[in-house]
């Protein structure tokens, strides 16, 4: 078996290579991240209030949860209907952020520019008709629509700050933003139909879609109790970390071959093998906040999460068929959220969008469920309010030991069953995405 | 309608995160198919492409090469884009001026790299975040962050579709008339352009102006008019005057201060020295202990007046531009 590195993978956000050393007849895979992120050098010396806007590169939740830790900073409580702004905001990511992943999953078949008969290099059309795939980009834009309405801009918002919002919205706003929820969730609900018939049994399909990992503990935030709450797969809680405790208990642990730290939880330890022993290690994200076994607190996607627990071989564990199984459940959960929240009364209630602050602190922080996990953000700031200290623990890193480990199993699954190259890099891009 | 040679297509992206390739896409999907106009040949995001299939591609008529310049591997594809393709865009913030990764040019510089790593070698950092520009010549410029639908769409429908594809989107107005009317004529606008507006934010902000003046400075998180009056004449540091047009005032519409992701209007020198002079001459008071105490309540001048565009309009640190030559048709 040659050597094999894969570079670039599609659909990652950061730009990352897999590289797969012969090793004598026992492979050893590396995902390596390749570029930094540079949050401190972005940020250190800002001050504070800008980093809403910067750190909206990192995903667009980044804004809300940094908006939150300027509340916590500014020591200010933002008023309901700016409360229900954010919220509704984050549904519009989730749902866009999610039913992105599903469609590059209904797409990585077929070819994604299908028009005019284009054929794929590999010769063959297989997968979802064209009509699936722009239905999906139709509900995209709409919620794209709907995030731009609520934060200004979609891709990067900016209407997030401490102590409330800054988007006044218009009459003409809040129509639109009921039409665009019951949109969403009319679709989410046919495409979780059409999936259920048509993608989670199909063996064209799921023959790409690899065994995972053995399960690591996953992490999520409970805001009703403020604790971040380690978890196993027997749903049992093992720590619970209060949020002030978050930055001294969660390290970051860097290793000379990729640029992307790997977070753990200290009282664990950082594991010798990184693919073998779990230590302190730990995942976020859908599946993680599935992985609880708390029920869900809108009906739809409550029985789409029974659903999901009933079918054989897709109950949460860290196998990529349920990590794209929980993005539907996610996605309907979302799209009945965002009903709820856009309705006019839920966003002018009491009228007011911003309670300025008149005081502030020397650090603020906060944690929030995003679509790509738990997100967390701390700053520590002078008397002028410019950032001297930053923690930020963003997906990447917190699911850099999960992608590693699951690039490691279907690497060696491929070669396992004697596929080729192409076939192997394309199970390995899938098993990567719901992460 | 005369017949379209169908071009080859090839998207990019270096540092930075996604959004300009999402926008890219989006308009395939959202506004009309690439696929009439434009074969995408090399697009890793999407397609799958890898790095090495680039060395079996001899021709792309149009790259749209996005994020910013921080490693030898990004150098490394800039230069092997830019031999393979007649015409290559910086497409965004990041690849047209460094972008949000170029503010890391206010820190000390990065470590040299995985020394004694046991896995593959990774690319080596380089000292600064630099635009495509300085690696290479640009022959336009599509600025944003991420650029706006209407704007990217002028890109494609310019260099790829010839100005046939049917759909149009509200770009024009925002154009600098002689831009505008090659693209609506099916011929390449001058090499060098912006797919961007020539007067400042201000032109298309719709906030009210009334006087331009204001007596207190004030950051963000204090109480201001959320609606209706210019931020600057409250006295919010506002980089609308010193930036290129084109959004339509997205931020300030959205009750915030530009931060100048368009970068600098046609007639700015630097932005940061536009500013100064700006707020110069907008403070109301010529009371000597006033206008130190405002003074002082700056913050991060670099930082707020450069916040995208350190590596290429701080005229003080900026990389030199590689010039362009026309476009061989």
């Amino acid at each position: 078996m040659p050597n094999l590195t894969f570079e670039p993978l599609r659909w990652l956000d950061e730009p990352a290579r897999l590289t797969v050393l012969e090793n004598g007849g026992s492979p050893r895979t590396f995902f390596q991240v390749t570029a930094y992120r540079n949050v401190q050098a972005l940020c250190l010396g800002r001050p504070v209030e800008e980093m809403p806007r910067i750190l909206s590169l990192l995903s667009p939740a980044h804004h809300l949860v940094s908006a939150l830790a300027l509340d916590d900073l500014f020591r200010v409580e933002p008023p309901p209907a700016a409360r229900n702004i954010r919220r509704g905001l984050l549904q519009m990511l989730f749902y866009r952020g999610h039913l992105r992943k599903l469609f590059a999953l209904l797409s990585f078949l077929s070819d994604p520019f299908p028009d005019f008969g284009r054929k794929t290099e590999r010769g063959r059309r297989l997968g979802v008709e064209p009509h699936v795939l722009g239905g999906t980009v139709q509900a995209l834009a709409q919620a794209r629509e709907g995030a731009s309405i609520l934060g200004g801009r979609a891709d990067h918002p900016v209407a997030a700050t401490a102590g409330g919002v800054t988007r006044v919205l218009k009459n003409e706003h809040f129509h639109r933003l009921d039409e665009i929820a019951r949109s969403c969730l009319d679709f989410s609900l046919r495409l979780a139909a059409f999936l259920d018939e048509n993608i989670w049994n199909d063996e064209a399909i799921t023959h790409f879609l690899a065994p995972g990992p053995a399960p690591l503990p996953h992490l999520t935030w409970h805001g009703d109790r403020g604790v971040l709450v380690l978890g196993n797969e027997d749903e049992q809680e093992v720590e619970s970390i209060a949020l002030s405790e978050a930055v001294e208990k969660i390290g970051l642990n860097r290793e000379s071959w990729t640029r992307a730290p790997f977070a753990y939880v200290r009282s664990k330890g950082f594991p010798e093998t990184l693919t073998v022993e779990n230590g302190g290690l730990y995942f976020v994200g859908p599946l993680a906040r599935l992985s609880t076994g708390e029920e869900l607190d809108t009906p739809r996607a409550e029985q789409e999460r029974q659903r999901m627990l009933d079918n054989p071989g897709t109950s949460p564990g860290q196998i990529p068929l349920a990590g794209f199984r929980a993005l539907v459940v996610e996605l309907i959960q979302a799209s009945e959220r965002m009903v709820d929240l856009c309705r006019r009364e839920r966003l002018t209630e009491g009228l007011e969008i911003r309670k300025a602050p008149e005081d502030w602190g020397s650090e603020g922080m906060a944690a929030l469920e995003a679509p790509e996990g738990t997100i967390f953000h701390h700053y520590r700031v002078d008397d002028r309010g410019l950032v001297r200290a930053l923690t930020v623990l963003y997906a990447g890193i917190q699911n850099n030991a999960l992608r590693c480990r699951t690039a490691e199993k279907t690497v060696l699954d491929a070669f396992g069953r004697g596929l080729s190259p192409e076939e192997t890099k394309t199970r390995v891009e899938l098993a990567l995405l719901p992460w | 309608m005369r017949p379209v040679r169908k071009k080859t297509l090839a998207v990019f992206t270096a540092a930075g995160c996604r959004a300009c390739e999402t926008a890219l896409l989006d308009l395939h999907y959202q506004v009309n198919s690439f696929t009439r106009w434009a074969d995408p040949v090399f697009w890793p995001y999407v397609l799958g492409s890898q790095l090495t299939d680039l060395d079996r591609i001899d021709f792309i008529d149009v790259t749209f090469f996005a994020g910013a310049i921080q490693t030898d591997q990004d150098r490394e594809m800039a230069a092997k884009l830019r031999a393979k393709s007649r015409i290559l865009v910086a497409l965004g913030s990041c690849a047209a001026f460094g972008g949000l990764p170029g503010l890391a040019n206010l820190a000390p510089a990065p470590a040299a790299g995985n020394v004694d790593s046991e896995g593959p070698p990774l690319p080596g950092l380089l000292e600064k975040v630099l635009p495509l520009s300085a690696e290479t010549a640009v022959e336009y410029t599509v600025p944003g962050c991420p650029p706006t639908e209407g704007l990217a769409w002028a890109a494609f429908q310019a260099l790829a579709a010839e100005g046939q594809a049917p759909a149009r989107l509200s770009y024009t107005d925002r154009l600098p008339r002689p831009m505008a009317q090659a693209i609506q004529s099916g011929v390449l606008p001058p090499a060098g352009g912006v797919f961007a507006g020539e007067k400042a934010v201000c032109a298309g902000c719709s906030r009210v102006k009334e006087e331009k003046k204001f007596r207190r400075l004030i950051r963000p998180f204090q109480a201001y008019d959320l609606s209706g009056r210019c931020l600057l004449e409250q006295g919010l540091i506002c980089l609308g005057l010193a930036t290129r047009e084109g959004c339509g005032g997205v931020c300030t519409g959205a009750g915030q201060p530009c931060r100048g992701c368009f970068g600098k209007a046609e007639a700015v020198f630097d932005p940061g020295a536009k500013m100064v002079s700006a707020v110069a001459s907008t403070f109301d008071s010529n009371d000597r202990g006033e206008i130190e105490q405002m003074s002082e309540r700056f913050v991060d001048l670099a930082g707020t007046f450069y916040r995208y565009t350190l590596p290429a309009q701080c005229a003080l640190l900026a990389a030199e531009e590689k010039s362009h030559a026309e476009p061989d048709l």
